[in-house]
């Protein structure tokens, strides 16, 4: 997702965040801490409520929230989505089934993507979950996903993809990202360090007032309210748990950017995608085919094992050797069709 | 003894071979409202409708249509596109519990309200605060939550029948 963050350009700025955050020397912090009216055993019960926090079991109600704010980086980021928004009150927008939609190209084209997307994510192991397909108006080749069911492609991939198969075994790559739960690795060290920079900003280290320089006095003290109240529930919902969100989510998508997800969460993700390809009716080969055609400069879904390495594994998987791709299903595989893209994405033109 | 070929196997969610189905063994349905037809074609007669994570038994697939597989369920026979099942199955949602948080089917998920969720009252904060909409960056953050929430809306407006019919384009046929 690099690509992103040359999009961004000031997101660094407007976050003001880095990751693997050092505090410092303890013992010097729990002198310091003594000075600023803060106790040892204050300090160190917190650090303890940090390491609880980032122990607990993530629910939806806490994935839909975080991976909500996840998705909203992702959009603006992106360029904004390809959709025309009706001209309501925000209020009327929270109400997804009495949202009138104008039934532009731009709005047929998000129809499409999700009747392709829900379709594939039907067959997923979370066949229930409220599945969202957007296109962001960017040139790139791209694709990427967020917590709680949300899947965006650019419009660069769709002017990209030849056939509804390859489109739907992206769609599928990053359902199955969701379905992994594969960003929550790097959530739940994002919530401890995070939460232990405002414990240590509250016992006065210098170092965590550093890497929290970006956000103001007020927002920090909401933070160490927060942190205070914690009590072993975490519901980042509610407005008093506003500025850890708000912490938490900059933090998670400023380490995404850095770093993307790990090469064998990605290898999982095309193995479980071409499962999910195949159970929906598509040929297999539509997506081995677009990751064999991408270039293997790191440009294109960038923090990816290189596409040569996805295609020989993919390949085993469908028990091909690599000469003769996919030809231990040939037999039933290629009666399955590759399927012609629908003309709704005359609009990503 | 019936066993799966592999596109089967693949297509059932136990790609590599590391499991195969045997007659009688239990599968699991995915997709909503999932037809169970009277013979393997999509013009049968329904014999009842599933939801995700309801359980079958599996006995093979149809030697003419093998796309379509024979189940016993509810005490009775029926066929079933062979997508709309799994031999795992689906995951149990993790919603917030007074005490902290109690894992539910599919089923029970689907029916709590936490399932129809757009974005939440949080992200929808996080999104329009006003730190957020300082910079030049376009769209505004404000501007993407009023894109993403009319996105979520399209998304949840599509019909099981929408569903559907794009699976019968893909198959070619099926209901």
């Amino acid at each position: 997702m690099r690509w992103l963050l040359l999009l961004a350009g000031g997101l660094a700025a407007a976050c003001g965040v880095v990751s693997g955050i050092s505090h410092g020397n303890v013992s010097e912090t729990i002198a310091g801490a003594t000075s600023t009216g803060v106790n040892a055993a204050t300090l160190v019960n917190d650090l303890n409520k940090c390491d609880q926090m980032g122990a607990l079991a993530i629910t939806f109600d806490e994935e839909r929230t975080i991976g909500g704010t996840v998705a909203l980086n992702w959009v603006q980021l992106g360029g904004g989505l390809l959709v025309d928004v009706p001209a309501i009150p925000d209020a009327s927008l929270k109400t997804p089934a009495q949202v009138p939609i104008a039934p532009t190209p731009r709005n047929q084209l998000t129809v499409y993507l999700n009747v392709v997307g829900k379709n594939v994510a039907q067959r997923s192991s979370r066949p229930t979950l409220q599945w969202t397909f957007g296109v962001v108006d960017s040139p790139t080749v791209n694709a990427f996903s967020a917590p709680g069911g949300y899947v965006f492609v650019t419009r660069g991939l769709l002017l990209k993809v030849n056939n509804e198969a390859e489109l739907a075994g992206v769609l599928a790559h990053e359902v199955a990202h969701v379905t992994h739960k594969d960003a929550f690795v790097i959530y739940r060290q994002t919530k401890i360090d995070r939460c232990k920079s405002v414990a240590y900003t509250k016992a006065g280290s210098k170092e965590a007032g550093t890497a929290l320089r970006s956000y103001g006095p007020g927002f920090i003290q909401q933070a160490i309210r927060a942190l205070d109240a914690f009590n072993g529930v975490l519901d980042l919902d509610s407005v008093a748990n506003q500025a850890l969100l708000t912490l938490f989510s900059d933090e998670l998508v400023h380490r995404y950017f850095e770093s993307g997800l790990g090469r064998d969460q990605e290898l999982a993700a095309d193995a479980a995608g071409l499962e999910l390809t195949v159970a929906a009716g598509y040929s297999p080969r539509g997506f081995v085919g677009f990751v064999g055609a991408l270039p293997n400069d790191g440009k294109a879904f960038a923090h990816h094992p290189p596409p040569r390495d996805r295609v020989v594994a993919m390949n085993l998987l469908l028990g091909g050797n690599g000469l003769e791709p996919l030809s231990a299903l040939a037999v039933d595989t290629s009666k399955l069709p590759l399927v012609p893209l629908g003309n709704q994405l005359a609009a990503a033109r | 003894m019936r066993r799966l070929g592999p596109w089967g196997l693949l297509a059932l969610g136990v790609a590599g071979g590391a499991l195969a189905l045997t007659a009688g063994d239990k599968v699991y349905v995915r997709a909503r409202d999932t037809q169970v037809l009277k013979k393997a074609s999509p013009t049968a007669d329904t014999v009842a409708k599933l939801q995700p994570g309801d359980v079958v038994v599996w006995r093979g697939a149809d030697k003419d249509q093998p796309q379509w597989h024979r189940v016993d369920v509810q005490g009775q026979v029926g066929f079933v596109w062979f997508s709309n099942l799994s031999a795992k199955p689906p995951d149990k949602e993790l919603l917030t519990a007074p005490k902290g948080s109690r894992p539910v089917d599919p089923q029970a998920f689907a029916s709590s309200g936490a399932a129809g969720k757009a974005l939440t009252e949080g992200a929808i904060r996080y999104g329009t605060q006003d730190e957020k909409n300082k910079g030049d960056l376009k769209p505004s953050m404000h501007d993407a939550v009023r894109q993403t929430l009319t996105v979520e809306a399209i998304a949840q407006q599509r019909s099981v029948a929408e569903l559907q019919s794009q699976a019968a384009r893909v198959q070619g046929g099926t209901p």
